[in-house]
Parts: structure tokens; C-alpha cells; sequence
């Protein structure tokens, strides 16, 4: 066993823990939180569900379930690791591409539960807003413009990250050298993920809020954080293709599940972790929720 | 600053929309100069008709209250606050009560009078709704 492998392992142990176990634990005490401080009787709005009869009980159980998806995925993962030990599996010693896809697939199924979450909170806040009944609506007279929320630095360097992973990809196949399916496979796609970014932070900072109850700071707060995950998600999409058109121009297919593994990390900190960070619970007001309060 | 409207209110949405932008002036909470959000974003925060938040615009800035400077956004008029002491409607109001009532005193009958009103708004380019 080589450093390479001994490297690849730990980072390896770092993903199981990271995205099945650390950030999932964070967001469960989070909405864990939210259920033992903020209950139905003093807050009903955060609970008015339109599909519902029992909303906490909802909540509960799906914030239950995430939890112990990722504890299985965990699980699994620790299992996967323990085989591949077992079946002497050495990133030092791949030659192909394929061997990475071990690494994709575990993620992919480590995203599966935060997805699940995501869509819960989607249909959550979509019920919120159907039981809204309000014949007065209120707005704010301030603008939201992008540059209140995010400095133009991470706008600029997101493009010219995007510039720069143009040119390499470019150089390394030959600027006057015909596009093939690839080349239009990985440029469509790039395109389609950063207007994909553009469209969500459009839809952010100029369309409805998602929870009507939210005050004005909190979603000012809101908008901000999601700005960052997608200047950030970009950036770091960009350098990652940059990385590893480096690493398949030099040959260093052997450091690929590493990258791989460090970039899908890097991800989710500046993901899950940037919207720990930046949306704090403490910082929320709940007081919107109240019976009494008026709608904002 | 925060406005309010009443979908089941008596007056048209846009005349809200334009009551509150005015008050806001007047009261000081929006100065001169200040930024105001775009149709858009307005329009999504009340849930309206992006068409009701231009109308409503668009006569703000016919009262000079607000102005738009391009892409660069909508602002208060820098004399917004002594704008808002004009109503155009008293205005309207009072000279067609002059006209009409000349037009009486020369002896033209109520519907000659009704149908040059409109002849005259039909021939004559109308600047919006």
C-alpha cells in the first residue's frame, strides 16, 4: 500500500463523515431545534400546512428519516470501504478513468437523502404558502439588486474561472480541432448548470419569497446566502473540470478518486455548510410565526 | 418601508400602489433620490400583475414622484415631496367643471356636450390608460 492509497482512504473516511454524517447531524439538530423551541401552540404559522392534519408531526418525521437515510448510507459507505480494503483495492495502481466512478456513485447516493429533504422543504414551503389566506399583501419598498447581496469579486472570479476552463479545455484538445459529442457534451453542460445558478439567484432576488410569513431581514439573509452557494458552486465547478483535465492531459489518473473525493467535500462545505454558516438558527425571526403577527 | 394593499379594497390596485408611494414620500420615508424596487420585484412581493406595478408607475412619473433612469433603476424625484401636493384629478376635476359650465351658459345642451367629449377623446391620441 502506497501513500497515494493510504491518502485515498482517508480522504475517503472524510466523505462518509462529512456528507452522510457531520453536515446531516447539523441539520437535524437545526430543525430538531426549531420543534422543541418554537412549538405549534406559540408559533401556528411556521406549522399552517395545507396538506397536513398534524404539519409537526410531518416535520418530524421526515427530519427522522433523512437522519437515519444518512446513517445508512453511512453505514453502507463504512462497508464499501471495509470491501475495498479487504479486496485490496489501490487507487495508486488505476490506469483508467472508470475507477473514479466508485467515488461518483457513493456520492450520488449520499446526496439522495439531502435531495429528498430539499424537495421535502420545497412542498413544505409550497403548502405554507397555499394555507396562507390574506387579502392584504405587503411589500418593500427597497430594491434587491445582486450587488447588495454578493461582492462583484465572487462574480468576476466565477466568470473568469468559467473563461479559464474554457481556454484550458480548448488548448488541450486544439483551438482549430472540430468539436466532437464530447466537447459539446461538457460545454452545453457547463452552460446549462451556470444559467441554472443564474435563473435560481434571478428567481431569488426578484420573485416571490418562498416562505410568506419570513420577515424582510431574514430574507434579505436568505437571498445573501444562496448568492454565495451559487458564486461558490460555480467557481468551484469550473476548477474542478480544470483539475481534471489536468490530471487526464498528465496521466495522473491515480490522484483522480482522491480529487474527486476532496471536490465532492468541498461542495457541500461551501454548500450545506455555507448555508449553516451564513443562515444561522439563532439569528432567524421566529416571532413572524406568531398568531398575532402580521404578515410581512 | 413597507407598503400595503387590499385586494378586496375599493380602489384599483395601481391607485393604491401609487396612494402608498405618495404617502411614503410625504412622510418622509422615502426621500429624494432613494431607489425604488423594479416593476418586477414589486409585482412578485404583492402578488400582482407585473402590468398593475407599471401603470402605477408610469403615472408616479407622470406626477414627477418618480423617475426612471434606464437600466439603472427608478428613483424619487428630487422634488417628489412638493409633487405630491398636486392631485391631477382636482385638477381635471375643476377644469372641466369651467368648461362645462361655459359650455351651459352659452346654451349648448348636456348631449352635444357628451358627444364632443367623446368626438374630441377619440380623435386626440390617447397616452395610456
Amino acid at each position: 500500500m502506497t501513500i497515494i492509497d493510504i491518502i485515498f482512504y482517508a480522504v475517503f473516511i472524510s466523505q462518509i463523515f462529512l456528507i452522510s454524517y457531520y453536515y446531516p447531524k447539523k441539520t437535524y439538530d437545526r430543525n430538531m431545534f426549531v420543534l422543541r423551541n418554537y412549538p405549534p401552540a406559540i408559533y401556528p404559522k411556521l406549522y399552517q400546512h395545507s396538506r397536513y392534519a398534524d404539519p409537526s408531526k410531518a416535520m418530524n418525521s421526515s427530519i427522522r428519516k433523512y437522519m437515519l437515510g444518512n446513517i445508512a448510507v453511512a453505514l453502507f459507505g463504512i462497508g464499501v470501504l471495509l470491501a475495498m480494503a479487504a479486496s485490496g483495492y489501490a487507487p495508486s495502481g488505476i490506469k483508467e478513468n472508470k475507477h473514479i466512478m466508485l467515488v461518483v456513485l457513493f456520492f450520488m447516493l449520499q446526496a439522495l437523502p439531502h435531495m429528498l429533504l430539499e424537495l421535502s422543504t420545497h412542498n413544505w414551503l409550497k403548502g405554507m404558502r397555499g394555507a396562507v389566506k390574506n387579502n392584504t399583501r405587503t411589500a418593500d419598498l427597497k430594491p434587491r439588486k445582486l450587488f447588495d447581496f454578493i461582492s462583484p469579486l465572487y462574480i468576476v472570479v466565477a466568470v473568469l474561472a468559467f473563461i479559464a476552463w474554457g481556454v484550458y479545455y480548448f488548448y488541450n484538445k486544439g483551438f482549430t480541432t472540430a468539436w466532437d459529442w464530447r466537447a459539446y457534451v461538457t460545454f452545453g453542460t457547463m452552460t446549462a448548470m451556470n444559467l441554472v445558478f443564474i435563473g435560481f439567484g434571478y428567481k431569488y432576488l426578484r420573485g416571490q419569497k418562498l416562505d410568506p410569513h419570513q420577515s424582510y431581514k431574514d430574507q434579505r439573509q436568505f437571498i445573501k446566502t444562496m448568492m454565495h452557494v451559487f458564486a461558490m458552486a460555480s467557481i468551484l465547478m469550473s476548477l474542478q473540470l480544470i483539475v481534471f483535465d489536468a490530471i487526464n492531459q498528465n496521466g495522473w489518473d491515480r490522484f483522480e478518486p482522491i480529487a474527486m473525493s476532496l471536490y465532492f467535500q468541498v461542495v457541500i462545505i461551501f454548500g450545506i455548510g455555507q448555508v449553516l454558516r451564513l443562515f444561522k438558527i439563532e439569528d432567524i425571526d421566529f416571532d413572524v410565526y406568531k398568531e398575532n403577527a402580521k404578515l410581512v | 418601508m413597507e407598503i400595503h394593499i387590499d385586494i378586496d379594497g375599493n380602489d384599483p390596485l395601481f391607485t393604491q400602489v401609487m396612494k402608498q408611494v405618495k404617502h411614503a414620500v410625504s412622510c418622509g420615508a422615502l426621500g429624494a433620490g432613494e431607489p425604488l424596487p423594479s416593476i418586477r420585484q414589486l409585482a412578485n412581493d404583492l402578488d400582482i400583475n407585473n402590468k398593475t406595478v407599471a401603470k402605477a408607475y408610469r403615472l408616479l412619473e407622470r406626477d414627477n414622484i418618480i423617475q426612471t433612469k434606464g437600466y439603472r433603476g427608478t428613483y424619487v424625484h428630487p422634488d417628489a415631496i412638493e409633487n405630491c401636493t398636486t392631485d391631477i384629478n382636482a385638477w381635471v376635476n375643476t377644469e372641466l367643471t369651467k368648461t362645462i359650465t361655459a359650455f351651459r351658459n352659452a346654451d349648448v345642451t348636456d348631449s352635444e356636450i357628451r358627444i364632443a367629449f367623446t368626438d374630441v377623446m377619440n380623435n386626440t391620441n390617447s397616452k395610456g390608460n
